[in-house]
């Protein structure tokens, strides 16, 4: 950029107030503020207005989607087709086509075993604002698709929607499943995540509450939203069949100082996912030595670590983690190797446990300290042969799969018979990230998913004019979910860890975005007892809905 | 990031207010809520910005009413607001944002009347009285008239709303305010604020509705409210004066909602607040 080497060029991406996928791009201000300053031979300070950040940054989703679903009269689904435009905006980011192409139609099968999907994608340019991924980015628009069809099918051959569900999902039998359209499905009972979800919503007992809510002038309803979504970016040579020229590995720095701290610099980029937190916890659990005494670094190109691949796509656990765990599992070997100089002993006889490495045959006498290792070590008066001084450690990981992680949400909605007003009372979600590092982290990351994803279903909707000028450019015309439009949330997980990671984890920020949409729209349709009803449901629209359907009556 | 350049004046007296206010292309600064959005959007380019927030007097509360700097939170406390739920006490309890509370006042929104304000339709409804000084002395005028006239008709050159008078209720008599929020501003797609008094037969013998949300100014629903008086405060007879809320009034389709809808709601909510109302005057809520 602007001629100056790759080497020359220091970049620091420090809390960047989260990023949803918009914040991945170069956008022209960027380069044009470097121009500027290098001009003006000054440092220069830009600061961006909401209204311009709105007109320049991407907008998410923004796809039209028809689709047709086959099944038999007992709810055996045969084939989904799904004919899909996706708007581009104008001036599209580098990888606009990957979200409706891949994320998008290759997920359309969502949880189910469907014998005959097929997908078409027509990607169109236009002059609105450019349009790239979001939280959940194709996947949410594809279990939006499948999740709503399957409703209206099971309305049509007069089904329980979860009696469809349960009669179609994968089962745990035939992992690993391949979808039929690249997806090859690792682990999970997607059956009993959905079955824990309508225990715990008391889906038995939705009848005598409906009853209950007409008398207050609110007709209820319940919505399923079941799904399954690629995560783990990624497999370097799989993202490289889909036109991606980057490798997508996870790399890690490890150093452990002679004061015994441990230092891990990661190649994820934290903005909110807490890495900090559970990187340290995986270095420490793998290490043996306390939290406390791992400090994770980050986000400077100025770091000890080859090249940072960043966070995005529900990537960093089960890529970037799992890397920092390779690490630590090196600085035990170094260590073993060290002591078993130090001891007199061979290698096999040192044991590595609870920060600390004994001889196997005097571990009261034989044993030092991870600290006394990196002491020693740092000191290097006493090394065995070809032993390098220092307690330090690189490892990339390029997983051999995606991940997938899965799960069943269920919202109850009331609706207002008079305005329209729909107030989501109720939200369940079982989620199955497999193995879990850290619940607080999990849980927080599915209450931002179901917090955008609520926002989508009721408020969200960008407005261009005639004349293609963004109308909804700030805060007080774009509508945002707030907290006091939300229930408590009620989550519970199953744990089903993936093959394809030593860690076992699979994929948890934006993963759990997809069920939420679907979820509530179908709540909605099942309250009005309609077949569809398109986002975001404004009591204006959900009275027109209404009032439709009783002038039809 | 506000782009156009402005003087700036924070006078310390009414006096000094009156004079600066009579400027040409002067603008008056309460709470701020409405104007510096718009100087943000650059929807106004004033040549000077009179802040009224030093002027101590504007703060207390007297004969004539609340000041008109007393903040939405200070009164959401005030003893006369919290005596008894009314529509004042609704549309407060409407408002939840603490940084709004905090900024926004009743002089504010009574002068300035955003679109979609709760309180000018709450002042129409209550019967306040508004005390308007200037060079020439306070005048003191009824919201119904003030508050449904165009910006430019409220206030003449170099004066000030500095007062807000809602009367204490009177045995037997209720209102209430209700609102379907616009979920990105947080003002009212439609609000509707109800008043009425009722004889000790339960006849009406007084009513008034303030509709919030039609336009650039507040409505009063008078018809609807006139149908009421005389007739005994039933269901009926409220459903009958709700039905026709909507009749006449030219509602504007937006963003946030189109017209007709609109006239739907005015319809529902006018409803609601008449029976609210009713239900505080019979249960001696005041």
């Amino acid at each position: 950029m602007l001629g100056v080497p790759y080497n020359k060029v220091r970049i620091i991406a420090p809390a960047i107030g989260s990023s949803l996928g918009s914040k991945g791009y170069i956008f022209a201000d960027g380069p044009l503020m470097l121009w500027i300053a290098r001009e003006l031979g000054r440092p220069i300070k830009w600061v961006d207005t909401r209204s311009g950040n709105a007109r320049s940054t991407p907008h998410g989703r923004d796809h039209v989607a028809e689709a047709v679903l086959a099944g038999t009269r007992d709810g055996r689904i045969e084939s989904i087709s799904v004919k899909s435009y996706s708007n581009l905006g104008a001036y599209p980011v580098i990888n606009a086509p990957g979200t409706p192409r891949t994320l998008f139609g290759q997920s359309i099968t969502g949880a189910y075993d469907i014998e005959h999907p097929f997908f078409e994608v027509d990607a169109a340019l236009t002059n609105t604002v450019q349009v790239g991924p979001i939280r959940g980015s194709g996947r949410s628009e594809a279990i939006f698709v499948i999740e709503r069809m399957i409703d209206m099918y099971a309305r049509e051959i007069g089904m329980d929607p979860a009696d469809v569900r349960r009669l179609n999902m994968v089962s745990a039998d035939q992992m690993p499943f391949e979808n039929r359209l690249g997806w090859v499905y690792d682990s999970g009972d997607y059956v009993s995540a959905l079955d824990r979800a309508l225990e715990m919503v008391g889906y038995a007992d939705v009848a005598a509450q409906r009853e209950e809510a007409r008398s207050r002038g609110k007709r209820l309803g319940v919505g399923i939203g079941s799904y399954v979504a690629v995560a783990g970016v990624g497999p370097s040579a799989k993202m490289g069949q889909q036109g991606l020229v980057s490798g997508t590995w996870g790399s890690a720095h490890m150093a452990v100082e002679p004061s015994g701290e441990v230092v891990v610099t990661t190649g994820a980029q934290p903005h909110g996912q807490s890495q900090q937190t559970t990187f340290a916890q995986i270095a420490a659990d793998e290490l043996g030595v306390p939290m406390e005494m791992v400090k994770v670094r980050h986000s400077d190109t100025a770091g000890s670590l080859y090249y940072g691949q960043a966070s995005y796509g529900s990537r960093s656990l089960s890529v970037e983690g799992v890397a920092v765990q390779l690490a630590a599992q090196q600085i035990k070997d170094k260590a073993r190797k060290h002591a078993a100089h130090l001891f007199q002993c061979d290698e096999e006889a040192v044991v590595y446990g609870e920060g600390k490495v004994y001889a196997s045959f005097a571990p009261d006498q034989a044993v030092m300290t991870l600290q006394q290792v990196a002491f020693t070590l740092w000191l290097a008066w006493d090394l065995a042969p070809g032993m390098d001084p220092g307690l330090e450690a690189r490892s990339f990981f390029d997983p051999p799969e995606f991940n997938y992680p899965f799960g069943s949400h269920v919202a109850v909605v009331e609706v207002d018979e008079e305005t329209g007003q729909v107030d989501l009372v109720r939200y369940v979600a079982v989620n199955d990230f497999g193995t879990v590092v850290n619940p607080g982290v999990v849980d927080a990351q599915t209450h931002g998913n179901i917090g955008l994803g609520v926002g989508q279903a009721l408020l969200e909707e960008v407005v261009h004019d005639e004349d293609g000028a963004l109308l909804t450019d700030s805060y007080s015309t774009y509508p945002l979910i707030r907290a006091t439009q939300l229930p408590d949330f009620e989550l519970d997980r199953t744990e089903t860890p993936t093959p394809n990671n030593p860690l076992g984890a699979k994929g948890a920020g934006d993963v759990s975005n997809p069920a939420v949409a679907p979820a509530v729209v179908n709540a909605v349709c099942d309250a009005l007892g309609i077949d569809h009803i398109e986002m975001p449901l404004r009591p204006d629209r959900v009275w027109r809905a209404m009032t439709a359907e009783v002038a039809a009556a | 990031m506000i782009a156009a350049a402005y003087d700036y004046e924070a006078p310390g007296t009414l006096d000094d207010a009156y004079e600066l206010a009579a400027q040409a292309g002067a603008v008056l600064l309460a709470g701020g809520q409405s104007l510096i959005t718009e100087l943000k959007r650059a929807a106004v380019s004033p040549r000077l910005v009179v802040d009224l927030r030093r002027i101590e007097s504007l703060r207390a509360s007297g004969d004539d009413g609340f000041g008109a700097m007393v903040t939405l939170d200070a009164l959401a406390a005030d003893p006369r607001v919290t005596a008894a739920p009314s529509a004042l006490t609704d549309a407060l309890e409407a408002i939840r944002d603490p940084q709004v509370r905090n900024r926004a006042t009743i002089g504010g929104s009574v002068a300035l009347v955003h679109q979609g304000a709760d309180l000018p339709a709450v002042a129409l409804a209550l019967g306040a009285l508004i005390t308007i000084t200037g060079p020439a002395g306070p005048r003191v005028v009824e919201a119904a008239g003030f508050v449904t006239a165009p910006a430019r008709e409220r206030l003449g050159q170099g004066e000030i709303v500095t007062a807000v008078r809602v009367p204490a209720p009177v045995p037997g008599s209720g209102s209430a305010y209700e609102k379907l929020p616009n979920p990105a501003s947080g003002y009212a797609i439609c609000g509707v604020a109800a008043s009425v008094a009722l004889s000790a037969e339960g006849k009406v013998e007084h009513a008034a509705v303030g509709l919030a949300g039609a336009g650039p100014t507040a409505v009063s629903l008078a018809a609807t409210a006139q149908s009421l008086i005389g007739r005994q405060a039933t269901e009926e007879h409220v459903a009958e004066a709700a039905a026709a809320a909507a009749d006449g009034l030219q509602l504007p389709t937006d963003l946030a909602a189109p017209a007709d809808y609109r006239a739907h709601l005015s319809r529902v909510l006018t409803a609601r607040a008449l029976r609210r109302a009713i239900r505080r005057a019979t249960e001696g809520a005041h």
